[in-house]
């Protein structure tokens, strides 16, 4: 889950990462230039709080001074950036820029463990740096004495003793955050300012989404853009749009997107991605079944089961479910096999609902449907 | 043989009076897995299906004295869960989906300490067909046999098991590694296993998008295994920076395409199937 730079900055500040003197302004409040007293500065930089992105390209950045700030302010606020809508911004002091850097701390899969990345030419993506700089990059497991290691790497690409100092101060401190919780913790740009300290203009926090029982402050839905893809989160169900036609119902990652992959190789097109999980129940297949026909997109239904901790019976019995309940208008193909497979297909046969054993023969009946129902 | 378990060993489930963890275990008793007993706290002295119920992992150790213990436990206690299995020596398996990884990496780093293995979390057991299972599978797919699979997805395992077992290809053990970006064993621990294993001739590997696991597995092939190796990879059709279903199945700017993964392995030789269906094929192929 990802927070917004301001709730990122919060945290900075809690770990004692230093970060610009700042404040939130939401839709709707007063917006006065007492805010330059308050934050005791001549000039301010607005920022759009909407999820990461290339912010700043967008306009979703401006600066100000007390002549301009109430009218960009409230023009910003009624913006929307990259599908999103502006209702809040975060203001803070403008700084005096000597540099910029890159510093985040992120997972890392290959080393099973949390990983630093550096580079002293901060300011664009990372990806940017990687593609122009691979060279300014210094990139180190955080395992026992990594500090040493992470100094002499900074010191080699000409920074003074001083700021390495700091920078591994600030280098620990986001590894302290990160081991609570935090998959990626970003500051882009790490400023070097012209009084020669460094502090965090940006922040991208990335909160584990399978932590939040334990950090309730942040239940607080951020709205993805996509409808769907959002009601299904609130379903327990993940869902993914695509481009195509054939709506598709799987269990378990995997076997979905292998359905999504079978379909394309036989010269379908796959409207979405949807994995009910392990386990689910009737009931659940049910909404499954109703968040797929949603997309105006799909033509043909393509239901593929291969039970192992999910039930047959329970999908055949929410399948039904649908068809009585819902009332589906787009022809729809099963397979359905695994555990309690006698119980399912027999649940099926009752209510007179064709079933297929073999996902590619079923895959290749579905994209016959979805072109014939067009 | 087989990889890692075997007839004998004896094992308990934690979370066993819990809904799926009552039905796994009549499951995986059907099966002939001796499962002695479980644990789940608050609920020592019950039964289930039989078993003794203990309160902790100790009890249950002391009373029982199990080799593994498979874990069907919420996500936000599978750490206090594992760590009792792990301090008192027992391999884990971890059914469970959606632990923090933060949790994931401390389990990790306790079961080096003491020197067990940690499948999953998010994974679906493992088994050595028609002898025990440890794990959540259909059992009727499974066949004795010659062929070690391991996987990152549950489900995608049984469908390519089901196409092995009906062309007459059984299996040795199959192993799943569950799919968050973080597992406990990976693909090139349970590679070496079957690399060493007599009862093991040939080998899938069916990996998926997100991180660069089967990009270091395809290294270590090279060279470490000398047994053929046939590989399915899915996730091709999937787009970039969402997450598919799997918390690891994440393409990140380029980093965990299908393509870079399938085109790892078909340059070290190693086939790659376009659809499950081709396995068998490719495994009487190689």
């Amino acid at each position: 889950m990802d927070l917004k730079e301001h709730q990122g900055k919060k945290i900075f500040k809690k770990y004692e990462i230093p970060v610009p003197s700042g404040k939130v302004i939401n839709q709707g409040d007063d917006l006065t230039v007492k805010i330059f007293e308050e934050l005791g500065v001549d000039e301010l930089v607005l920022k759009a709080q909407i999820p990461f992105g290339k912010r700043g390209k967008s306009g979703g950045i401006l600066f100000v001074t007390r002549e301009d700030f109430v009218e960009k302010a409230k023009s910003l606020l009624n913006k929307t950036i990259q599908g999103f809508k502006v209702e809040q911004l975060w203001v803070e002091e403008k700084l005096d820029i000597e540099k910029e850097y890159y510093l985040s701390t992120t997972l890392s899969r290959t080393d099973k463990s949390y990983m630093l990345v550096f580079s002293s030419a901060g300011g664009v993506d990372i990806e940017e740096i990687s593609e122009q700089h691979p060279d300014k990059i210094i990139k180190i497991a955080l395992k026992a004495d990594w500090q040493k290691q992470f100094a002499q790497e900074c010191l080699d690409q000409g920074l003074s003793q001083k700021v390495v100092t700091h920078l591994v101060k600030i280098s620990e401190k986001l590894h302290q955050l990160s081991r609570n919780d935090v998959m990626l913790a970003e500051i882009n740009p790490l400023i070097l300012t012209k009084q020669n300290k460094l502090i965090a203009a940006d922040s991208k926090v990335t909160l584990d989404a399978n932590a939040l029982f334990r950090h309730k402050e942040y239940q607080e839905k951020v709205k993805s853009g996509d409808g769907l893809e959002e009601e299904a989160k609130v379903k327990d169900l993940a869902y993914v749009q695509l481009d195509g036609d054939v709506g598709v119902i799987g269990n378990g990652a995997g076997l979905v997107m292998c359905a999504l992959d079978t379909l394309a190789h036989f010269g379908g097109q796959p409207a979405n991605f949807l994995d009910i999980g392990g386990g689910a129940d009737a009931d659940k297949m049910t909404e499954a079944m109703k968040i797929v026909l949603k997309n105006p997109s799909c033509k043909a239904l393509f239901i593929n089961i291969f039970g192992g901790i999910t039930k047959c019976d329970e999908v055949a019995k929410g399948i039904v479910q649908a068809v009585k309940k819902v009332g589906i208008k787009v022809p729809m193909t099963v397979r359905l096999v695994g555990t309690n497979e006698k119980q399912g297909q027999a649940i099926m046969e009752q209510n007179n609902i064709e079933y297929y054993q073999d996902m590619e023969i079923a895959a290749k009946k579905a994209i016959k449907s979805a072109k014939e129902s067009k | 043989m087989s990889i890692m378990i075997q007839q004998e060993t004896k094992v308990i489930v934690q979370g066993i009076t819990g809904s799926a963890g009552a039905f796994h275990t009549q499951q995986m008793l059907d099966y002939g897995t001796q499962v002695v007993g479980g644990v789940t706290p608050g609920k020592g002295g019950q039964k289930v299906h039989g078993l003794s119920v203990f309160d902790t992992v100790k009890e249950a150790k002391e009373a029982l004295d199990p080799d593994i213990s498979i874990l069907f436990v919420p996500a936000p206690f599978v750490k206090g869960a594992a760590v009792e299995a792990l301090k008192d020596n027992l391999h884990a398996v971890i059914i469970t989906e959606g632990v923090p990884v933060n949790d994931t990496l401390e389990i990790i780093q306790l079961a080096q300490e003491q020197n067990r293995w940690v499948l999953g979390p998010n994974c679906p057991g493992l088994i050595v067909p028609e002898e025990i299972k440890i794990g959540i599978m259909p059992s009727h797919i499974f066949k004795k046999g010659k062929i070690g699979l391991v996987s990152r997805s549950g489900t995608l395992t049984y469908e390519i098991a089901d196409h092995l077992t009906k062309q007459g290809l059984g299996q040795s053990t199959v192993v799943g590694i569950g799919g968050d970006p973080i597992p406990g064993l990976d693909f090139i621990e349970v590679l070496e296993k079957f690399e060493n294993d007599p009862e093991t001739e040939k080998i899938v590997v069916i990996g998926e998008i997100g991180g660069d696991a089967e990009e270091k597995a395809a290294a270590y092939i090279k060279e470490n295994v000398t047994k053929p190796v046939v590989a399915y990879i899915t996730g091709t059709t999937a787009p970039k920076s969402k997450t598919m279903g799997h918390a690891g199945a994440i393409v990140s700017g380029n980093t965990g395409l299908a393509e870079t993964k399938i085109a790892t392995f078909e340059e070290i030789g190693v086939l790659v199937a376009a659809l499950p269906s081709e396995i068998p094929a490719l495994l009487k192929k190689v």
